[in-house]
């Protein structure tokens, strides 16, 4: 029976993200605080479906051929096991519960809401209502959803990971997938299939990308405070109300799966940053590596917290180019496996249009279509269309990027008259240098918005040189710019917090005196 | 303070309206597309939900006669739903076994590859790919040498191939026109824009369309032959002026140069009717000059003409995107079929069958085929005020068939009518020389249609049933048909409407499927046309429209007839 299948599948999430959370409260390393512990139960949510998924990949690649029953059996066994192997080395058997229920306390907490939050809870509660049932309800119809799940139904068929991607054809083959993700989404798909015992209904594969929306949303609710925050509920809504995220959460795109991994990456900064143990680079290599394992675009990502590392970290040059550089080397060793079957399959590591040899036909004329067909082809274009596509194009992305900009200009207001401050309370003129750094270096449950902020520029960064340099390798395609939308609402709600809170305060105080 | 509360509710509920309203939005969106904003189709199965979709692609793959038919091979130009929902054999244009195709040096090679491959159908949707217009491929699937049968999705095109192309007698050496006679272009500049310049005059050939930005670019337009746009050119003192004949293939050959998206047309002007354009070519171009080929059929004709003259024809090519356009060498030769003495037999014998959903059945010159029973049904989309008409379904005159049965059910209005074809895209909807429809692309949803009314004179007899029934209830309507004037009658289609609202699994419902078939002047095809007709005024939503069913639908056979008793449709 479909439901059933459905409950099972997300139980099977469950029970990774509970093994999950007991690998990374490992790797989370000796001492965290309290702040970290619970970040690190939040994020196992999302963390557990994509382990799942590698020892899915693992096993289908090593084991080809076994039944449905073995291959479940086997995978959720090689978890479990891992976790219980992990669990016996922790110092106190009851940590992980404790975590995990600190962390539901400080999320779903709704004790003393106040009216901004409740409407933000409730709106939420909408959202989330109406994107699952739009799940639920309508068959696949995009593209890209369709490509993956047709690609999952061929492994689910045979059994076997060896084949994908499936670009070297045999007569008796008809489809072809000439991308070079790793197998992360499409490992999800087979295990929705093989909990399912069969690829003809789709309805079990409909609710992996929602789940990962969740965990975002979720993630955000987090980083600003949990739910008694007032504007805690609001950042998931942002997010979710995004028409962009919204449309292609509701049809099953792949990159709620990597916007997830960047959020958990970047919330997992700090708690490297202040006590940077080998386990904590192993475990935000991890964390990285597994966008990559969702999408490879991911490497982006991996890069750009790479790059956060550096700045954060304290410590001599070498020392913090050293940590930065092991975080990228751990993620890209995760996905090694697929990088070589890449080279092997396609001649690189990472293959777009060029290892499609019909694209290279000169006299089809893929080019002009490329150009033209997207709208990007004008100097104007490129910068109004493209780089700055989340002011231009609302249909798309909504008013968040407006936000993002005023709430930008209120910080920067904000933060120059705190410096100003703290040169008058300190007596001494520190440099903004210093001050960048002292910030920076501040523990994970302040400044979050800091490194939100650092990271939505360093992204921006990027394509703005990739556009002087005429490549549209970010600006053809809207979902590439969509890449830093949850930083991006957690900088607007957290920056927008204190304007809420003293409003508020400013009501009850005279509130009385109301009639 | 107060005005602060005030203030702060204003801001929270415009917070949540601006936050639920896309929600909504998309979630309703999604759902209307499979039809499932009525409550009870949210329960089907996932096989019946696919079959309620409102998208071509998906409709596409409803059919029964893909099931079990290993021989059946698809290209297609989408692979998606192939590779997920359907167990049809398919080969997407992309892939590498594709590309001795698209290296082929001609059409017929390139035809062999395609059945080399054991492709026998090939899927392609509305959007200009590449794989599509830059190769053999636009040739293959709109010339009756290789496509068998063509039917419409939404929009997607389904074409059936042969198994081997037709003989061709002299290919395309019979040139309809010389190009380097057509001197005079004009460009036809949509009124008001200030940044597309364009050079006039006799000899010149080129527009430009250059906006800053992409999205901000209208259409540009150049015509082939002098005068504006919209009358017949004025060809006296032209050598083979474009002249075509109704019922002919012919291959339209065009030296185009610029950038952007550029689509090419035939328009056909016939007596003094408002000419009607038939695409032929859609494709980006850049830089380098690009030798256009593609095949199109000439099924314009008008009623007011017994022996049809040819009509005359200006290739225009249209800019819809930003770039530039030049114009070079155009023209328009014969394709060439082989066959009797007129082409057109030939061409008609290419075209034989309709279908209607599930339902086929075949033109009546080359007999009767039993199709077998399906359902069909009328609905309409949109909210109308006053009344809607539409074919049920439509039977050649020449079956001699003396009265129709069948059985229907729904509730409306509604009158059997018989109606002569008039012109080669008239539905049978409206008596009207000038009915023009554009039947390529074939959704009610869009206003694709054109009518054009006007007093016909052709007499028509109408039983006219008031009708409300839950249950099936048998029809029977006696055929006396009028004397139609014997014109040359066209293309056959049948329209139907498009959505579904409720049933049990099982069920076909669906997008119009429609066939084009080309008759000619062999045989006169009168269709009979059941319409229902609502004459209430109705105000409500897309799906609240009554509906009206039909089935086993019957057709008595006349005196005289050599064909078996009674057909099924």
């Amino acid at each position: 029976m479909i439901t059933v299948s459905v409950f099972a599948m997300l139980g099977t999430f469950v029970l990774a993200s509970a093994c999950a959370c007991v690998i990374f409260r490992f790797v989370g390393g000796p001492l965290p605080t309290q702040g970290e512990r619970i970040r690190l139960a939040v994020l196992s949510l999302g963390i557990g479906p994509v382990l799942l998924a590698y020892f899915l990949t693992a096993y289908l690649t090593l084991f080809p051929g076994g039944s449905a029953g073995t291959a479940i059996f086997s995978v959720l066994a090689a978890l479990v096991g891992t976790a219980a192997v992990v669990y016996s080395r922790q110092r106190s058997a009851a940590l992980v519960w404790a975590d995990i229920r600190l962390a539901a306390a400080h999320l779903l907490s709704v004790r003393r809401l106040n009216p901004v939050s409740m409407v933000g809870l409730a709106v939420l509660l909408f959202a989330v209502g109406a994107l699952a049932f739009a799940m639920i309800v309508v068959p696949l119809t995009d593209n890209d959803a369709l490509e993956y799940a047709g690609s999952a139904k061929l492994v689910f068929e045979e059994m076997s990971a060896r084949r994908y991607p499936f670009v070297h054809l045999t007569n008796a083959d008809d489809y072809y997938g000439p991308w070079s993700h790793p197998m992360g989404y499409v490992a999800l798909q087979t295990w929705g299939f093989l909990l399912q015992g069969n690829a003809e209904d789709g309805l079990i594969i409909r609710f992996i990308t929602p789940w990962f929306a969740v965990c975002t949303a979720l993630a955000i609710v987090h980083a600003i405070g949990g739910m008694r925050r007032t504007l805690g509920a609001w950042g998931a809504v942002l997010l979710l109300a995004t028409p962009a995220y919204l449309f292609t959460t509701m049809q099953s795109h792949i990159d709620q799966i990597r916007m997830f991994f960047l959020v958990a990456a970047v919330l997992c900064v700090p708690i490297l940053a202040r006590a940077p143990d080998w386990r904590r680079v192993v475990g935000l290599g991890l964390l990285a590596g597994s966008g990559i394992f969702a999408h490879s675009l991911g490497i982006l990502s991996c890069l750009l917290i790479s790059a956060l590392v550096f700045l954060c970290v304290r410590g001599t040059f070498w020392r913090k180019t050293l940590i930065a550089t092991t975080v990228s080397v751990v993620a890209v060793l995760l996905v090694s496996y697929r990088l070589i079957d890449n080279v092997l399959v396609f001649g690189s590591p990472i293959a777009d249009f060029g290892a499609v040899p019909v694209y290279a036909l000169p006299q089809l004329d893929w080019e002009a279509y490329f150009r033209e067909a997207r709208g990007i082809a004008t100097f104007a274009d490129q910068w109004l269309v493209g780089f700055l596509a989340g002011l231009s194009q609302p249909k798309i992305y909504g008013i968040t990027y407006w936000l993002f900009l005023c709430m930008l200009f209120v910080f920067v207001r904000r933060q120059r008259r705190s410096n100003a401050m703290l040169i008058a309370m300190s007596g001494s003129s520190e440099s903004n240098g210093q001050l960048l750094k002292k910030l920076l270096t501040l523990t994970s449950s302040t400044r979050i918005e800091w490194l939100a902020l650092l990271v939505v520029l360093q992204f921006y960064a990027m394509v703005f040189v990739s556009v002087v340099l005429g490549m549209d390798a970010f600006i053809k395609n809207y979902r590439y710019m969509m890449t830093t939308l949850p930083l991006l609402v957690i900088f607007v709600m957290k920056s927008f917090s204190p304007f809420v809170e003293s409003w508020l305060s400013a009501l009850n105080a005279t509130g009385r005196e109301d009639s | 303070m107060k005005l602060k509360k005030v203030l702060l509710w204003m801001v929270l509920f415009l917070a949540a309206i601006s936050t639920t309203g896309p929600v909504a939005y998309y979630t309703v969106a999604r759902m209307n597309l499979f039809n499932l904003t009525k409550l009870q189709n949210l329960l089907l199965p996932e096989r019946n939900k696919l079959q309620l979709s409102r998208l071509g692609q998906v409709q596409m793959l409803n059919l029964d006669r893909w099931e079990n038919r290993r021989e059946i091979r698809v290209l297609t130009l989408r692979q998606a739903e192939f590779a997920f929902y359907s167990r049809v054999r398919f080969i997407t244009h992309i892939d590498p076994r594709m590309v001795p195709f698209y290296l082929a040096p001609d059409v017929d090679t390139a035809f062999r590859e395609l059945r080399r491959l054991g492709i026998t159908h090939v899927s392609i949707p509305e959007e200009p790919l590449p794989t599509l217009y830059n190769s053999f491929l636009v040739e293959i699937t709109n010339s009756g040498r290789f496509v068998r049968r063509r039917d419409h999705f939404g929009a997607t095109t389904l074409c059936e191939l042969y198994a081997e192309p037709t003989a061709v007698s002299t290919p395309g050496d019979e040139q309809v026109s010389a190009g380097h006679d057509w001197t005079l272009w004009t460009a036809d500049k949509e009124y008001g824009r200030k940044d597309v310049a364009f050079t006039a005059g006799p000899t010149s050939s080129t527009v430009l369309n250059e906006p800053a930005i992409s999205a901000a670019a209208k259409e540009v337009r150049l015509s082939s032959g002098p005068g504006p746009i919209d009358v017949a050119p004025d060809l006296a003192g032209i050598q083979d002026a474009f002249r075509l004949a109704v019922g002919k293939e012919y291959r339209l050959e065009a030296d185009v140069k610029g950038e952007g998206l550029v689509q090419a047309e035939a328009h056909i002007y016939i007596d003094d009717s408002p000419p009607q354009a038939i695409p032929v070519w859609q494709g980006y171009i850049s830089g380098r000059t690009k030798s256009l080929q593609a095949t199109f059929t000439q099924d314009v004709i008008s009623p007011k003409c017994t022996d049809c003259p040819s009509a005359t024809a200006r290739i225009v090519l249209r800019l819809l995107s930003r770039g530039r356009l030049e114009a070079g060498e155009t023209r328009i030769r014969e394709s060439g079929l082989a066959g009797s003495s007129s082409s057109m037999e030939v061409v008609q014998a290419r075209w034989r069958g309709w279908s209607l959903q599930a339902i086929e059945t075949t033109a009546i010159k080359w007999g009767w085929r039993n199709g077998h029973p399906g359902r069909l049904f009328l609905k309409h989309a949109g909210a109308y005020p006053v009344e809607m008409e539409s074919a049920a379904f439509t039977v050649p005159r020449d079956a001699g068939a003396s009265a129709v049965e069948f059985e229907v059910r729904g509730e409306g209005r509604f009158f059997t009518e018989l109606r002569c074809a008039t012109d080669s895209r008239s539905s049978a909807q409206e008596l009207s020389p000038d009915t023009t429809w554009l039947g390529r692309v074939l959704t009610t949803d869009s206003n694709e249609v054109q009518h054009q009314v006007a007093a016909s004179g052709i007499p028509v007899q109408r039983t006219v049933l008031a009708f409300a029934s839950r249950e099936w209830r048998k029809m029977s309507v006696r055929l006396q048909p009028p004397d139609c004037p014997p014109l040359a009658s066209g293309a056959l289609i049948s329209r139907m409407a498009p959505q579904r609202e409720s049933g049990a699994p099982g069920d076909f419902s669906g997008k119009p499927t429609t066939t084009l078939i080309r008759t000619g002047d062999h045989f006169r095809v009168m269709r009979l046309a059941v319409m229902t007709r609502w004459e209430r005024d109705f105000r409500g939503k897309a799906g609240e429209m009554p509906e009206v069913e039909f089935r086993n639908i019957i057709l008595e056979p006349g005196g005289g007839q050599s064909g078996p008793d009674s057909v099924r449709l």
